[in-house]
């Protein structure tokens, strides 16, 4: 097992290196740097000049690119450009509202699609199979951006109730710690429905049809004639083999949960990671794109390492024992 | 629904769609914006175009006789003008209402939607060939061809792509060219797996070595052996994939990072919308509901495709990964 992970992990790092390359060449084949995107006009082109001695732009591409493969190696992300700190502070700052908000998206998908399936496969093709296989059809095809406009445009427009952006109120810190928790709470439920509804659909879709196939399978045949409650066979017996696949494309959604979602979070203004990304983007601040694609990369990486061992762990017969 | 059901619904989705977006504004000519009259009306309000003699053309959903004058009014404002100086005058439904410029919202939908139609499929094009390609070489090129290709593949897949698109978005200037190419460099991986599979498991069937004992030249064994072979699971492939373009290229069009703004597409129409809310619900309903039925359109090919090619299996149990597949990427 311990070998395993740590060949795994030795694989993997050649493919970190190489994601973070490309990203590299991307961003230097990107026309203007980051002395070119300060709006500010008094600066002169000397000024300009000046600023990219200060930042290094100046040297050639390979310089720049070996100066941060040794910084990025001995554990030094550099300093941000645009928010004029150290990049690890940057991203230690953004990384919580990002897990938040993409952790509770993706217990909003869990759940809501594990109630859906199961309410809708109690009685498979009856109505409720029927409507909710059609609006999860629906849902399945809309853009989260336009979710998240309509879910705004209800909630927070028409009816008032729920705030339209950012993390806390105006005045937050004032509050008391309950106080804080709900309006916190009220900020974070538009976002992560946005996230979360077109995945459960999704996973409902999914999980409906693995239900239906494992109630037409022998083990729970011999479980119903066992006289076992209708209730431990779907929940113990049949949903244990149809939440497997499940694991990996949890553990493939990982990455999600620390890069976040530039959309949602640009639409929302929630101050994680993606909003950090897009204005790191825009800005050409060169160490900060790096940093935020190192975590994303070590994310996806460690995401399907541990999909994998999850998985190995649930179902005996994918493990490699040798 | 069985697989037959699923195809004809999809493909007559997207057929209906692509016909109203490529024909539609030809056969209706382009009506005159009026910014003052005519902006925010909803949908399905009829109005009326009052062309006066200096050629100006007024549009607004009310025109009433006072006495030797004519009120034109609409969005709160009204005008008079004398009877004598117009010269003519048109009936106009605005089918799905106007945005704030007095613009026909149906008439932006179609025009928008011949880009984001066209951008998709251009990608989606692009995609195939290098796809194609570099599956074809991973599976006759040999084992060192073969690893090369492969480890490239799986790094690039291992990347989020959204998140690749945006960065490359966000630093380059946005052109409908330079979308296609962005699209289509970022979403050829899955491609390129498929077809590797596809050709090394065809390639131990009986038929091929009897076709290459028999003396037939490459280029025809590719065109008449593997192409015929390959064809069902890459289409069912690029329609999905297809769906995925879409969203994806509504989702940098949305951001600001797609076509420039002067050209509306589904993308950025849903994001002029947001931009007048909480007024004109139907600026942001339309344009999503209208990318929503495309990419719906196309999973229903994909999913049909599937089970019409595993023997027009009438259950629903099929199609499950497919879904599993799109689910993470949705998250995303």
């Amino acid at each position: 097992m311990t070998r395993q992970v740590v060949r795994r992990l030795l694989t993997l790092i050649p493919l970190v290196w190489l994601i973070l390359t490309l990203t590299f060449i991307v961003v230097q084949l990107a026309p203007g740097s980051y002395a070119d995107t300060i709006d500010h006009p008094g600066l002169s082109a000397d000024a300009r000049e000046a600023i990219r001695g200060t930042y290094g732009l100046d040297k050639p591409a390979t310089v720049q690119y070996f100066k941060w493969l040794g910084a990025t190696v001995s554990g030094d992300l550099g300093t941000s450009f645009l928010f004029k700190e150290p990049v690890a502070r940057v991203i230690s700052r953004a990384l919580p509202p990002t897990i938040l908000l993409a952790g509770s998206a993706l217990i909003i998908d869990l759940v809501l699609g594990l109630l859906i399936a199961v309410t809708a496969t109690r009685r498979p093709y009856g109505w409720v199979d029927r409507i909710t296989t059609f609006l999860s059809l629906g849902v399945y095809g809309l853009p989260s951006f336009w979710v998240a406009g309509m879910l705004i445009l209800i909630f927070a427009a028409w009816l008032g109730w729920l705030p339209a952006s950012h993390m806390h109120s105006v005045g937050a810190q004032e509050m008391s710690g309950a106080a804080r928790l709900v309006d916190l709470l009220g900020h974070l439920l538009l976002p992560a429905l946005s996230l979360g509804l077109v995945g459960a659909a999704a996973t409902a879709r999914y999980l409906r049809s693995t239900l239906l196939e494992t109630r037409a399978s022998q083990f729970v045949l011999a479980a119903t004639a066992r006289g076992l409650s209708r209730r431990r066979i779907l929940w113990i017996h049949s949903l244990r083999p149809a939440l497997l696949p499940l694991i990996t494309v949890f553990g493939l959604s990982l990455p999600m949960l620390v890069s976040g979602s530039v959309v949602i979070e640009s639409v929302f203004s929630w101050p994680g990671m993606g909003l950090v990304l897009w204005r790191a983007a825009q800005a050409r601040d060169i160490p900060l794109i790096m940093g935020v694609t190192l975590i994303g990369a070590a994310a996806v990486i460690v995401g399907s390492l541990v999909a994998d061992l999850l998985y190995s762990a649930a179902d005996p017969r994918a493990r490699e024992d040798a | 629904m069985n697989g037959h059901r699923r195809l004809r619904a999809g493909v007559s989705a997207v057929a209906v769609l692509t016909l109203v977006c490529a024909i539609g504004p030809l056969i209706r000519s382009d009506p005159p914006s009026d910014p003052l009259h005519a902006a925010l009306l909803p949908p399905l309000t009829s109005a009326v175009i009052v062309t006066l003699d200096d050629g100006t053309r007024l549009v607004a959903p009310e025109v009433t006789d006072d006495s030797d004058r004519v009120v034109v009014s609409g969005a709160g404002r009204s005008t008079r003008v004398e009877a004598a100086r117009i010269t003519d005058l048109d009936q106009y439904r605005f089918w799905l209402g106007s945005d704030r410029f007095g613009r026909d919202l149906l008439r932006q939908l179609m025009i928008g939607g011949r880009i984001s139609l066209a951008v998709s499929l251009f990608s989606l094009m692009m995609a195939l060939s290098i796809g194609g390609l570099v599956g074809i070489a991973a599976a006759t090129g040999g084992p060192v061809v073969d690893g090369i290709l492969m480890r490239l593949v799986d790094a690039l897949l291992a990347f989020p792509v959204l998140f690749l698109m945006i960065l490359a978005a966000a630093l380059f200037r946005p052109s409908p060219l330079a979308l296609i190419v962005l699209l289509g460099l970022t979403s050829w991986m899955g491609l390129a797996r498929l077809v590797r599979g596809q050709v090394l498991s065809l390639r131990g069937r009986p038929f091929i070595a009897a076709a290459t004992t028999s003396g037939s030249p490459w280029h025809r064994i590719v065109t008449w052996h593997y192409a015929p072979n390959l064809a069902g699971p890459v289409a069912q492939d690029a329609a999905l994939r297809m769906g995925d373009l879409v969203l994806a290229e509504a989702t940098l069009s949305f951001l600001g990072l797609g076509v420039p703004p002067s050209v509306p597409t589904w993308g950025s129409l849903v994001a002029d919308g947001q931009r007048t809310m909480p007024d004109g619900w139907w600026l942001v309903v339309c344009p999503g509901l209208t990318i929503a039925v495309l990419v719906i359109g196309l999973g229903l090919i994909g999913d049909g495709l599937q089970r019409v090619e595993s023997g027009g299996g009438d259950s629903d149990l099929e199609g499950a990964d497919l879904v599993v597949q799109r689910g993470a990427g949705n998250l995303q």
